[in-house]
């Protein structure tokens, strides 16, 4: 897709469009043919506002007169009420969620009119109900007679919308069908090359309590033996809850693994190798006397390759060289391997495949069978339901609960995530809003 | 390795090469024959031991200038600091050498400990600074800079001026502390500037390359530098990161310093650096950060300053300050095919 869009330049092979050769220099090229481009990892300038990114994409700007907004904004507002998106043009990116920062880049994309438009993961932030909303609009820039790529691992999105499905698995095409012709199950068998297991689910609740750790200045109470769910909309107060435990954690000296929310900006270092990697995150294991023992390193890092299956199987590798899919399954990995007692999972399953989805749900609920504690935060409220054994849900920094499992009903919890519970105070058990940077 | 990969390593070579062409070819605008000028900016190191042994000194402070700038860029911080860091310790350095009456050894080390320690904590103001108030490590360099040239000059001239000398500068350290006047090298080239400094500054390399390669140290601040939010999220303190790069900054900054004061002049002159700290950036750059490629680079820009620097003797038109546009552009063209390179390498690779 990168190279469709001119971000990259193929070694071989060619491509037509619209029946003629198509060789984009750049992505100016891909913007002159009309082909929008969603990136799954946004491309986005922290110290920017919102509305200096969509000025700079908005391809009716003059230099006469740069200033010129109106039919900017009032397109701007034209997405916002088809999504129900509430958008703050004058907030800079850096203060975004990723769920906010996604709705940026695709109004940006959508600004320039294209009649080609990628979209790569673009639920994988999304609440619930707001996927809805979205594969609506996506069904209805169709009948406007755009052409769609979407990207995703989710199968029943792609089985809602599209019309054919090609499947790709470690960079070949597989097959390319209507997707009247296959069901969810048969796209997924040849996305992973074998008949897909049963959905790992946490099914043996747990009896009795036994706590790990209660997280500081908010009487959340983390037990060993179990699986806390985070429920809620991105950028509800997940970061600030995160910091907040990964600090109680830190001060009470509890070994942790953590599978950050945003692995690129908190759990991988560009242009260092995967093996340099392991002695940063465990120095206790890699280190002597503040010395790196290099090769107790390097078999640790062949063994999470391996057993992780992360491609190419490379442990000298460059982190920032591998696909997201490959970089979250290392991350897991590195995470895991000396069976932390407390695991921070934030989106962990976020753009891997199928059978790396259930690798790590499996490993998620084996450590919590072995007597762990894990926190599982996601936006993939069927993810939290499945997994854990308790969950609290996250609304505008309060935090709602603890629920146990099935206490809830799917709409229930929607109505905690958008204040419309009836019982709504009385589950209140804090607040997020005052953690330090 | 692919040919874009080797394109990309040697960049900056090609950039020197190319600066190198442009350099000479100015020439012509000066009636001068360019192979003239690249014949002596290329080979006046070799006309006698001398020159060789000033070749040597002057790489011996781009070593130190280009480890200064070299160590906080592995934390991803642009070090600019380096001319006014090795101004005030050299001043101090002879300051000590001309108050501190002792044997030899105990003089040399109260000099070497009070030198590095201006040197550090003169790098320390811009890690501090940086950390507490936010402030950009180049905005604050450059203005120290200034001000330790002031401070320096303000010493020099007001209270430690050489009474038998006209030019500003301070009196000569003293006699027992100048025991590299009689230095094994300094005697086989002549005489010359060099001194045993030289064989320090590339111990150093090689020292600072085994502590990158072997040591979790090294390896923290790399990551820093790949990634600051990735590093303060595994639990590493930004300030101890920032405070240590610098602290060996001004370290190598302060042994400029010295190699002058104790290895050469055995006083400080006002305005002894050719812009050595600036110098040193290039010398880091064309190095690519690597510690052992910062004496290949040295020697380098040693030999091209000494040779520039000569130009004048050896032609008609041309001058000293010819030799600074000729370092200009060859810095300039290792800087842009450094990013057009990697600009290149970028877009192929998508990263």
């Amino acid at each position: 897709m990168k190279i469709f869009a001119g971000l990259e330049q193929p070694d071989e092979g060619s491509m037509m469009l619209r029946l003629a050769p198509y060789q984009p220099e750049s992505a100016k090229d891909a913007f002159v043919n009309k082909i929008g481009f969603v990136q799954q990892h946004f491309l986005l300038a922290d110290n920017r506002n919102v509305l200096d990114h969509l000025v700079l994409n908005w391809p009716y700007k003059s230099l006469l007169r740069p200033g010129s907004t109106d039919a900017l904004l009032k397109k701007v507002k034209y997405f916002g009420d088809k999504f129900k998106w509430s958008i703050n043009l004058k907030t800079k990116i850096r203060n975004l969620s990723v769920g906010e920062q996604q709705r940026i880049e695709i109004i940006k994309a959508l600004l320039t009119d294209p009649e080609i438009i990628i979209f790569d993961e673009p639920t994988a932030v999304l609440a619930p109900g707001e996927i809805l909303d979205f594969l609506q609009f996506l069904k209805d820039l169709r009948a406007e007679g755009k052409t769609l790529i979407l990207i995703s691992h989710k199968l029943n999105e792609i089985k809602a919308v599209a019309d054919n499905v090609t499947v790709l698995r470690h960079g070949q095409s597989i097959l390319t069908r209507p997707v009247s012709e296959m069901s969810v199950a048969d796209m997924a068998e040849s996305m992973i090359g074998q008949k897909l297991g049963s959905l790992v689910t946490n099914a043996n609740a747990k009896k009795e309590r036994n706590q790990l750790f209660e997280v500081k200045d908010l009487g959340l109470i983390v037990e060993k033996n179990e699986i806390l769910g985070v429920a809620g909309i991105e950028g509800h107060g997940q970061s600030q809850l995160i910091k907040k435990v990964l600090s109680t954690v830190q001060d009470l000296e509890i070994s942790y693994g953590d599978i950050a929310e945003d692995r690129l900006r908190f759990n991988l270092f560009p242009g260092l190798s995967l093996v340099d990697h392991m002695p940063l995150r465990h120095p206790d294991h890699f280190t002597k006397h503040g010395f790196i023992q290099k090769n107790k390193a390097i078999e640790a890092t062949k063994e999470v390759v391996k057993t992780w299956d992360v491609r190419p199987y490379d442990a000298f590798i460059a982190a920032d060289k591998l696909s997201g899919g490959n970089q979250q399954k290392f991350v897991v990995g590195r995470e895991l391997m000396h069976n932390p007692d407390f695991i921070l999972a934030a989106h962990p399953t976020r753009g891997v495949d199928l059978g790396a989805q259930q690798m790590i749900h499996s490993a998620l609920v084996a450590r919590k069978e072995a007597g762990k504690s894990v926190m599982l935060v996601s936006s993939d409220l069927d993810e939290i339901l499945n997994l854990s054994d308790v969950f609290i849900i996250l609304n505008k920094n309060h935090v709602y609960g603890p629920f146990f499992k099935k206490q809830l009903s799917e709409i229930e919890i929607g109505q905690f995530m958008t204040d419309c519970h009836p019982q709504q105070s009385k589950y209140l058990l804090g607040s997020v809003d005052h953690v330090a940077e | 390795m692919s040919q874009n990969n080797l394109l990309a390593k040697f960049a900056p070579w090609f950039g020197f090469l190319l600066g190198l062409i442009l350099a000479c070819s100015l020439a012509f605008f000066f009636k001068e024959n360019p192979w003239h000028v690249l014949k002596v900016v290329t080979t006046s190191f070799t006309n006698s031991k001398y020159d060789f042994g000033l070749t040597l000194f002057y790489t011996t402070c781009l070593i130190f200038a280009g480890l200064s700038f070299a160590v906080p860029m592995k934390a991803g911080l642009f070090h600019i600091g380096s001319e006014g860091q090795l101004t005030i310790s050299a001043t101090i350095a002879a300051v000590v050498g001309i108050l501190f009456k002792a044997d030899t050894l105990t003089g040399l080390c109260v000099i070497f400990v009070l030198t590095s320690l201006t040197g550090m904590l003169s790098a320390l103001i811009i890690a501090l600074l940086k950390f507490y108030r936010k402030a950009h490590e180049v905005v604050v360099a450059i203005m120290l800079n200034f001000v330790f040239a002031a401070l320096s000059t303000w010493l020099t001239i007001n209270h430690f001026q050489n009474t038998e000398s006209q030019n500003p500068e301070t009196s000569l350290i003293a006699s027992v502390y100048q025991i590299f006047k009689d230095d094994p090298i300094k005697n086989y080239f002549e005489n010359s500037p060099v001194s045993s400094f030289f064989v320090i500054a590339i111990l150093f390399c090689i020292l600072l390359r085994w502590l990158e390669e072997k040591t979790l140290f090294f390896q923290i601040i790399k990551s820093y530098g790949a990634n600051p939010d990735a590093s303060k999220r595994f639990g590493f303190s930004e300030l101890k990161i920032l405070i240590w790069v610098m602290l060996m900054a001004g370290f190598f900054s302060a042994m400029v310093g010295l190699t002058e004061v104790l290895g050469s002049s055995f006083q400080y002159k006002i305005g002894f650096s050719p812009s050595y700290g600036f110098l040193g950036i290039a010398v880091a750059l064309l190095a690519r950060q690597n510690f052992v490629g910062i004496v290949g680079s040295s020697f380098l820009l040693a030999l091209l300053h000494k040779g520039a620097s000569d130009l004048d003797l050896e032609t008609q038109f041309l001058t000293r300050d010819f030799s600074r546009v000729l370092q200009a552009l060859i810095i300039f063209c290792v800087a842009a095919s450094y990013y057009i390179f990697n600009y290149r390498k970028q877009r192929k690779g998508g990263q």
